[in-house]
């Protein structure tokens, strides 16, 4: 008896720590259910939202879910494990149940989103229509993630990844019958059952049968570099790594530092979605969201937007050994990057222009600011862990100060950028402000 | 080039004390010894990536600073941090290098005056990431020596190369002292002590 009431002791002290930020999790993630028509007040104020936004953030949701399912990040092994316990079949159970978590997980949080869109925004026309939607795609979802990822399988994915996109869009600016919907849903189980084949055995799906050995390791390491990332809040280690480039010449000329630039961008092409992702999801958001002033919204949008186009530069900051190859000042390429993140910029806001995002006189300083926001977060320095700087508040919990200070360095110049803007300041005042803070961030 | 009367400290220990340099230009002066009697601190101690525990070091005239640009563009550096770009190509590295640098003069042909020799002729146009190790240690030691410079430091520069690779490098820094540059190089090579060091200091 007193064993068992020990182990139970044990047990529960074992797990507090995890029972106690899943009880505040659901708290948090729950009381927007019980606070609807505040909320909706709140966000929503007087102002009138387009008929099908809840659908609008369904589709955004989903295509969020799809592309980051799709990464297949459920693909990897430990390689300890490999060489010194991989003599069994089991990582191909391994990844299959990794598989469905991540699947679950991701289309759980999109529902979630989804219902919560629908309730405060209010779409009940659309429900079942929406629900056969968001059930084709994920259907789709999970069964072209078990298969071997190949030219067909990434044709699909960013033809579905387009087609969310513009489903977002067209439910802030038109009414999407209910029938396209369901041609849609239809379309995507289709799709879903002619990919069965070639996705493998229920409990051995293709992507784990046919994974080696360096696949499995380069995994690993992503992840490693993802959970030291979400650990530490250090998101430069996120942007993508570059790829080579099909023009051998294409340094072979005047302006290097600019070409270096561009190469930095070219070689990083894929980041251009997330940018085109960012532009649908800002005008989206200010669609269902008209209260929240444009000013933050193009402003957070093109410092997320526009942090790919500085990974050149953030590769030399980051690796010294990098930095040698090239003679020119800090400046100059600091100059060089800004610019190119600039052209980018202007480029970002012209579409979000299209999504009807009222682009004021504050909501274009915005841009200056988020342009010298990126250079500033790219050049930081390297974090020091040994500078965490831990304080501790009067109720006992411990703050790292330090590495959150080292963390704010860029998004800080941001923020105080947009108060300062979104403040409704007179433009004589606040125009000098932001471009002197936009300098600063730039030669900084 | 190189002036120094200084001593490193490891903890409680002294990796060197005392010791004097004085290299001019046109030399080449080789540090050997086993592993950990100090060979890269010394060059990090030129690089001014660590300052001496006491005494004074003067590279081209001033205290070393990696941190200022004129000091970066007078010393050229081969370290184990040094690193490649993995998506550009050797003809790539080397167009960065020769056009970025002031006073570097791009070659008339970049393949034969620097690449063929390197023994990288025939892998001009392919992605660095995609080069072998001996393949990616020779861009290195390009990178290092074919751009301006006063003085190189080369940290074990022999690391992956073969037998006609040391000769490559011997070469080249031969030509590099006698167009008036200096280098230091810790190596574990004899081959490239005998070929290459004016002076030779043994940490051992």
């Amino acid at each position: 008896m007193i064993a068992g009431v020990r182990s139970a002791a044990i047990w529960l002290y074992q797990i507090s720590d995890r029972l106690l930020i899943g009880l505040f999790a659901t708290a948090v993630l729950t009381s927007p259910f019980y606070r609807v028509t505040v909320l909706r007040t709140d966000l929503l104020g007087t102002a009138t939202v387009p008929a099908a936004a809840g659908l609008a953030i369904l589709a955004l949701g989903v295509a969020i879910a799809w592309r980051s399912l799709l990464h297949r990040d459920f693909t990897w092994a430990d390689p300890a494990r490999l060489t010194w316990a991989d003599l069994t079949d089991a990582r191909v159970g391994t990844i299959g149940r990794r598989l469905w978590a991540g699947w679950l997980t991701r289309f759980v949080a999109a529902a979630y989103l989804a219902v919560l869109g629908v309730l405060l925004l209010g779409t009940s026309t659309w429900l079942p229509a929406s629900a056969a939607l968001f059930g084709g795609v994920a259907v789709l979802a999970v069964v072209l993630a078990r298969r071997r990822p190949g030219r067909v399988e990434t044709w699909l994915e960013y033809v579905v990844l387009a087609g969310l996109a513009v489903l977002a869009v067209l439910a802030t600016v038109t009414t999407v019958a209910p029938t396209v919907l369901w041609v849609v849903a239809g379309v995507a189980v289709l799709a879903a059952v002619a990919c069965t084949k070639g996705s493998g055995a229920p409990r051995r799906p293709t992507v784990a049968t046919s994974a080696g050995r360096d696949e499995l390791v380069d995994g690993y390491l992503r992840r490693v570099v993802r959970r030291v990332t979400v650990s530490f809040g250090d998101a430069l280690a996120l942007l993508p790594p570059p790829g080579p480039l099909p023009w051998p010449k294409l340094l072979a000329g005047r302006a290097v530092v600019a070409r270096f630039v561009l190469v930095g961008v070219l070689s990083r092409a894929r980041s251009l979605l997330p940018a085109l992702l960012a532009a649908i999801a800002v005008g989206v958001l200010h669609q269902v969201l008209p209260l929240v002033d444009p000013v933050w919204l193009v402003g957070i949008g093109v410092y997320f937007a526009g942090v790919p186009f500085a990974a050149a530069l953030a590769s030399l900051c980051a690796v010294p050994g990098l930095r040698r190859w090239l003679g020119c000042t800090d400046l100059t390429l600091r100059l060089a990057s800004a610019g190119m993140v600039a052209v980018a910029a202007l480029v970002w806001v012209g579409l979000v222009a299209v999504f009807a995002v009222p682009l004021t006189l504050a909501a274009w300083l915005a841009v200056p600011l988020a342009v010298g926001a990126v250079v500033r977060t790219v050049t930081r320095p390297p974090l020091d862990y040994g500078n965490l700087g831990v304080a501790v508040t009067p109720d006992g919990n411990m703050i790292p100060v330090g590495l959150l200070l080292q963390l704010a360095h860029g998004p800080e110049l941001l923020v105080i950028g947009l108060l300062v803007v979104g403040l409704g300041l007179a433009l004589a005042t606040a125009a000098p402000v932001a471009l002197a803070l936009a300098a600063y961030g730039v030669a900084r | 080039m190189v002036t120094a009367e200084f001593g490193v400290s490891a903890g409680d220990d002294w990796l060197f004390q005392e010791l004097t340099l004085d290299l001019l230009a046109g030399q080449c002066l080789a540090l050997t010894g086993p592993n950990g009697t100090g060979k890269s601190t010394l060059l990090h101690c030129l690089y001014g990536l660590r300052p001496p525990t006491e005494g004074f070091v003067t590279v081209c005239g001033s205290r070393p600073d990696e941190r200022a640009p004129d000091f970066r563009r007078s010393v050229s550096v081969l370290l184990d941090d040094s690193a490649l770009f993995d998506e550009l190509s050797p003809r790539q590295h080397l167009d960065l290098l020769f056009r970025s640098f002031p006073g570097a003069t791009p070659p008339d042909d970049l393949v034969a005056e620097w690449l063929e020799p390197a023994g990288l002729g025939h892998r001009v146009d392919v992605a660095a990431g995609q080069l072998s190790a001996g393949q990616r240690r020779r861009l290195l030691l390009l990178g290092a020596l074919a751009r301006p410079h006063d003085l190189v430091l080369l940290d074990e520069p022999e690391r992956a190369l073969d037998t006609a690779g040391l000769d490559w490098l011997a070469g080249l820094v031969n030509a590099d002292t006698e167009e008036g540059a200096a280098a230091v190089l810790a190596t574990h090579s004899r081959v490239l002590v005998e070929a290459c060091a004016d002076l030779i200091l043994d940490l051992g």
